[in-house]
């Protein structure tokens, strides 16, 4: 038996998208295999590791979990969506000048997390972040790099306000 | 380094990874991402028993499903060479007559979505008769232990030299023995003192993020095969063999890789991807679960025996050992690693006779296969532990008793070898003072470890090959064979070429691999890309750039030590005459290519055990100090310190990410529950269940501290990196505890259930 | 182990297996309960257990989205209880206002639930509904007292956790969860060594509630005296779960460590 399609509308990188999705249809998969947005990863597919992390109304959340229709309405951003016309957000630059990433297979959903860490809380303790940090899984690089390249991206978007 | 060398420009700076941009922005390529119209999906179905005769296998009704386009089981095997391996073949593709653990692939069908591919192989008929299981080494080796395999697969014993020998079948489900020898078998006579410890090795699983993924298509009757693989030659010769093809037909790509570990070695997905691309005649992607990873590959458990005869005054003489594997239930890599576990047992020390053979035993269970440290990690675990008992029984500082018996720098690791490339003692005074050893106040529940994680590198007579081109306007390509899989080869390799070229780091590309024009490269692994294909990459590098000179010389009609290469122009005195218009004017306005090859390969050497000696030799450093809670067993790492020795850093950030990390891991197989098998049944094979460690479980006291001692034999004094950290993790940690509470720990991993159960033990009269 | 057995053998499936459904999505209680009233129909709050279960092979034929009854996000102020809905994130548990005031212990030991994304996501009614040994909810819930209120098609119907009282079968929709404000000085929570075994206890007058996560199929609880030896709590429950994640007598022991040394500390008796 099969249900009848949903209609979706929500928001993905500040573009309205509307389809219709199968009810058992994870968000994941609109992303990748619907708009071609492939930076999201699927790592564990359990809710566990957080490879497939993107922002949705402002919380990072496990898009393998989601169902696409439990994205109705929905603000979401995905690793896609940071840079703006070539410019790397602050949390980009701090992963690319500190080389918090190896094989990069975490990276897309470790800098969403960090992302929705900032908009919450511009100037996170180092405890903080290991904290909040501690939601998804990097197997390559040990972490540290990972968390000072997140409290220098608290620090870079400083410094951008201040400008 | 010697005095005039000229000072370096991108060499040993910390820029940003040539991958960085890519990877930041989710643009990177992996091979879950590669797609083609039409591509299918494969799916597997596992065998229910970890031991069983298959009987009959009927997939008539899988084969009338909805989307269906190919189905195998055995049946389908006919005409191929079905079984693959590195020594010995004999892993199926499907099971053929036999399934030898729970997960064994048993069928596989490939449809338009993963669902009706489900729903399929669930129409599959499959009767089994049942055998005994053995799950455990010791189960394995009884005499009455049911065999995995009652016939002899095929495989080779490979040529080794001085000292070394390998053997098959000389037990029960024992696939596989290496054994070393070397000195006077008298030598434990002379002693005052002879030790003897049994050490456990539980297995930790790679834990990748990519799963093992490869899609497959035929491009008329060529094979064409995108993989997550990290040693796409070998992959491609061995995908020759299996499936009667000829090899310049087969084309192995490699993208991005999300990490391996060393799991991606060899036939892992792609041989039922290529079959079901060959029957459906669509491409087909073939995806693990994380959960199918769990049931494909694994590092090894081991027992570990080891008995180390020494003087009264602490002087190391002799050591005898004996290892055995728990290779699962196929061979798989087991006859490499159990060389390299042997072969690492003794450590960096000054014995006069050693005499040790690693067994590889078939169990019911995953099969085990490389995993970062190759042996390295057990041996380590039962060595670095064992000298710290030998120094508690003498009454001696086991950081004393190290620095007595560890080898001098540049001396041989055993005869015909070559000499160590870094000074040893240097690098543990290192970790101890920044742990703050000898100030420890031991016992009360706090205690500090120290461990010399050990490692040969550069692999075993490998060879490499790399190729530069030059454009017109001075783009460089650098096509070599080691695989981007996280470990930042392609901005080390690119620097040193930038380095040697005089040229910005933007201006060197790195091309994925294609086994149709990349060079050979035997695989990414052993830590050995900055001291043997970087020494092929140097060559080819030097070898284009001579091209370049002499070409300019001519047109400026001067000698070529009269000009110098600056970026993409050449000076000559105060003038400076850019490359493009000299390269346009001579071979026309399409432009040119200037091109360099290089090649390296070790020699062979009869004296030197494995062949050909030790390109470098790889160590990690490490301190721990812990907190033990006596009523629950909970250990509560306060400090973690280690220390890896580059030589020469070509990126230092780069060369902090591989310490880190691989300690991380190595933390995996000391405090967390690793791989746990019911019997034949795992327990944890997934993502959820499984625990790796997060940043939440890294104690603010972990550092690592890159060393640059200048010794090594790869470009600039490069030296092998990246997985010497993890080596000494778990028994520097177990040293720490028994400085803390006074018991001694010999099995991983060391839960609070193990601790609790020492304490209880160590309490009883 | 979240694969899909037949009898031939086992199948690993990804999300992109999950049997399909039919989604209804009700404005009420009352919808929500008709709906859930049909054949093989299961409520989803935040999603995040179902859809892993789903993924393993789990189907439904219809699945009722609660998450837009706004009724059952409210938490409210009832003198002597804290009323929170079952629809609340743990982490809007962890940052409410209402919850820091009146229930600061439960707020802290909430805070230690998982992760941010999964506490972000996932629901209290979820956290108690999805009946999992190893969830901590219904563990400190239990030592407290709490009322859990549900709704079925015959009316409310209350479930006094801790008490060994089940749980009403499917459809019965939780609503809210009614929190005694005073057990919550008495509160007191230890993880450190799950997946074996997780205490809680929750110390009221001479006497103190000791609940146990991890160690049983689910939570269990038992209760101890002043005056009592408290490690002796272990011989309180049930043999342990046995097996080599967590032997049975090391479990059990623990029970009695960590509540002995919770008691010890802040929440002596
Ligand atoms: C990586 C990870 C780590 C986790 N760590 C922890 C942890 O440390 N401690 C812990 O306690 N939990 C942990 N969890 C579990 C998590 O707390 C629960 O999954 C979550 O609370 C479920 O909420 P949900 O709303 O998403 O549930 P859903 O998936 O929506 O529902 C779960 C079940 O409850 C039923 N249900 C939901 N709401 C109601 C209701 N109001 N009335 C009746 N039935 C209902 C559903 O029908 C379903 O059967 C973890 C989960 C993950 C993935
Ligand atoms: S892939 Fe979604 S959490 Fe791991
Ligand atoms: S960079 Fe490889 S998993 Fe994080």
């Amino acid at each position: 038996m099969s249900g009848e399609l949903v209609y979706l509308t929500c928001r993905v990188n500040g573009e309205e998208v509307s389809l219709h999705v199968r009810p058992e249809e994870i968000f994941v998969d609109v992303l990748r295999d619907r708009l071609a947005a492939t930076g999201t990863k699927v790592a564990c597919d359990l809710g566990a590791c957080g490879a497939c992390t993107i922002i949705v109304n402002g919380n990072p959340t496990a898009s393998c979990g989601l169902f696409a229709w439990q994205a109705e309405g929905a603000d979401i951003q995905t690793i896609e969506g940071l840079a703006n016309n070539g410019n790397l957000d602050p949390v980009q630059r701090a992963f690319v000048e500190n080389s918090a990433f190896q094989c990069g297979y975490c990276t897309p959903g470790m800098i969403m997390l960090a992302r929705a860490l900032i908009d919450r809380d511009p100037a996170p303790s180092r405890a903080d972040i290991r904290n909040w940090m501690g939601a998804n899984i990097c197997r390559c690089t040990g972490y540290e790099m990972i968390i000072e390249a997140v409290e220098k991206a608290a620090a870079l978007q400083q410094e951008a306000c201040n400008e | 380094m010697n005095e005039t060398a000229p000072p370096l420009n991108v060499v040993g700076e910390g820029f940003a990874r040539t991958d960085a941009v890519p990877k930041t922005t989710g643009t990177a390529t992996y091979t879950v991402d590669v797609s083609f119209p039409g591509m299918l999906h494969a799916k597997v179905l596992r065998s229910p028993h970890a031991h069983a005769r298959l009987t009959a296998i009927d997939a008539t009704a899988a084969r009338a499903m909805p989307g269906v386009h190919a189905v195998i089981t055995r049946d389908q095997l006919e005409g191929l060479n079905p079984t693959y391996g590195y020594f010995i073949k004999d892993q199926p593709i499907v099971a053929i007559d036999k399934v030898r653990y729970i997960g064994d692939a048993v069928a596989a069908v490939a449809a338009e979505t993963e669902r009706q591919a489900v729903e399929a192989l669930e129409k599959i008929v499959v009767e089994y008769e049942v055998l005994p299981t053995v799950a455990a080494i010791e189960s394995a080796m009884a005499d009455t232990a049911p065999e995995l395999f009652e016939e002899e697969p095929m495989g080779v014993v490979p040529a080794y030299g001085q000292g070394a020998s390998g053997a098959r079948r000389l037990g029960i489900n024992n696939c596989y023995r290496f054994s070393y020898e070397t000195g006077n078998a008298g030598a434990f006579e002379g002693c005052d003192h002879v030790f003897e410890d049994r050490f456990l090795f539980s297995r930790d699983q790679h834990f990748h993020l990519e799963p093992f993924v490869s899609v497959a298509r035929m491009e008329g009757e060529t094979i064409d095969v995108w993989s997550s693989c990290q040693n796409p030659f070998p992959l491609r010769k061995e995908l020759a063999r299996v499936f009667n093809h000829p090899e310049n037909m087969i084309r192995v790509q490699v993208p991005y890789i999300g990490a391996g570990y060393g799991a991606k070695n060899n036939c892992k997905t792609e041989p039922i991807a290529i079959l079901l691309a060959k029957l459906s005649r669509r491409p087909v992607r073939f995806c693990m679960t994380m959960e199918e990873n769990f049931l494909t590959q694994s590092q090894h458990a081991a027992i570990l025996n080891v008995k180390t005869g020494v003087m009264a005054d602490g002087t190391f003489v002799a050591r005898s050992g004996h290892i055995w594997l728990d290779s699962g239930a196929y061979s798989d890599a087991s006859p490499l690693v159990a060389e390299k576990a042997g072969y690492r047992l003794p450590g960096p020390y000054k014995w006069k006779h050693l005499d040790i053979h690693c067994d590889c035993i078939l169990t019911n269970t995953t099969p085990a296969g490389p995993y970062r440290g190759f042996g390295g990690t057990q041996a380590s675990w039962a060595s670095e532990s064992q000298i710290d008992i030998i120094a508690r029984s003498l009454g001696r500082d086991p950081l004393d008793l190290r620095l007595q018996n560890l080898k001098d720098l540049g001396e041989a690791y055993v005869p015909g070898e070559s000499g160590v490339d870094s000074d040893l003692r240097a690098g543990l005074n290192l970790v101890a003072d920044r742990i703050g050893y000898s100030d420890r106040q031991s016992g009360d529940g706090r205690g500090m470890g120290l461990s010399v994680g050990f490692k040969d590198a550069g692999g075993v007579n490998k060879p490499a090959q790399a190729r530069i081109r030059i454009t017109t306007n001075g783009g460089i390509y650098l096509h070599c064979g080691t695989v981007e899989i996280g470990q930042g080869v392609q901005t080390a390799m690119s620097q040193i070429v930038a380095e040697l070229l005089n040229a910005p780091l933007d201006r060197v590309s790195y091309p994925a691999l294609n086994t149709d024009y990349t060079p050979f490269d035997q695989g990414t692994n052993a830590s050995s890309a900055i001291v043997v294909m970087a020494m092929a990459v140097q060559q080819a590098t030097l070898k284009a750039k001579q091209k370049v000179m002499e070409f300019a010389a001519g047109q400026l009609d001067c000698s070529v030590e009269e000009i110098e290469l600056d970026d993409w122009s050449i000076r000559k005195g105060n003038e400076s005459h850019p490359l493009p218009i000299m390269i346009m004017r001579y071979y026309g306005g399409t432009g040119y290519e200037f091109t360099g090859e290089g090649f390296f390969k070790p020699d062979i050497d009869h004296s030197a055990p494995l062949e050909t000696q030790c390109v470098s030799w790889e160590f990690g450093w490490g301190a721990a100090e812990v907190e033990v809670d006596r009523d629950t067993g909970l250990v509560n790492l306060k400090q973690l310190v280690v220390s890896g020795d580059a030589g020469q850093a070509i990126n230092p950030l780069v060369c902090r990410g591989q310490d880190e990390g691989s300690a991380i891991m190595g933390l995996t197989g000391a405090l967390f529950p690793c791989m746990i098998y019911d019997g034949p049944i795992l327990m944890n094979g997934n993502g959820l269940d499984y625990r790796v460690p997060l940043a939440t479980d890294i104690p603010d006291g972990f550092v690592s501290i890159l060393q640059e001692q200048g010794h090594g034999p790869g470009p600039f004094g490069a030296k092998s990196l990246g997985e010497g950290c993890m080596l000494p993790v778990a028994s520097a940690i177990a040293n720490a505890i028994e400085d803390a509470i006074g018991v001694r720990i010999r099995e991983l991993p060391l839960t609070p259930e193990r601790v609790l159960a020492a304490i209880d033990d160590a309490q009883s009269p | 182990m979240y694969t899909h057995a037949t009898d031939a053998g086992w199948i690993s499936r990804s999300h992109q297996a999950i049997a399909p459904f039919r989604l209804v999505r009700p404005a009420s209680i009352e919808e929500a309960l008709e709906a859930a009233a049909e054949e093989n129909a299961s409520f989803i709050a935040g999603g995040i257990d179902l859809v892993r279960r789903m993924r393993g092979g789990d189907r439904w034929q219809t699945l009722v989205d609660i998450s837009g009854l706004s009724e059952m996000k409210v938490t409210s102020d009832e003198g002597d209880h804290l009323r929170i809905g079952a629809l609340t994130s743990h982490w809007e548990i962890e940052t409410g206002e209402l919850i820091r005031k009146r229930l600061p212990n439960l707020q802290a030991a909430w805070r230690t639930i998982g992760n941010v994304r999964i506490r972000m996501a996932g629901t209290l009614g979820g956290n108690i509904l999805a009946r999992e040994a190893g969830y901590d909810g219904l563990v400190l819930l239990g030592v407290m007292g709490a009322e859990l209120v549900f709704v079925t098609s015959s009316g409310e119907a209350v479930v006094i956790a801790g008490t060994g009282a089940p749980l009403p079968d499917r459809p019965a929709l939780l609503t809210s969860v009614r929190i005694p404000i005073s057990a919550d000085t008495g509160l007191a929570f230890d993880r450190s060594l799950k997946p074996v075994v997780s205490v809680a206890v929750c110390k009221s007058g001479d006497t103190a509630t000791v609940g146990v996560g991890c160690a049983f199929n689910s939570p269990r609880y038992s209760t101890i005296r002043q005056g009592e030896d408290a490690q002796s709590i272990s011989s309180h429950f049930p043999d342990a779960i046995d097996n080599p994640m967590g032997g049975a007598a090391y479990r059990s022991r623990m029970v009695g460590v960590l509540a002995a040394r919770m008691l010890a500390g802040g929440n002596g008796l």
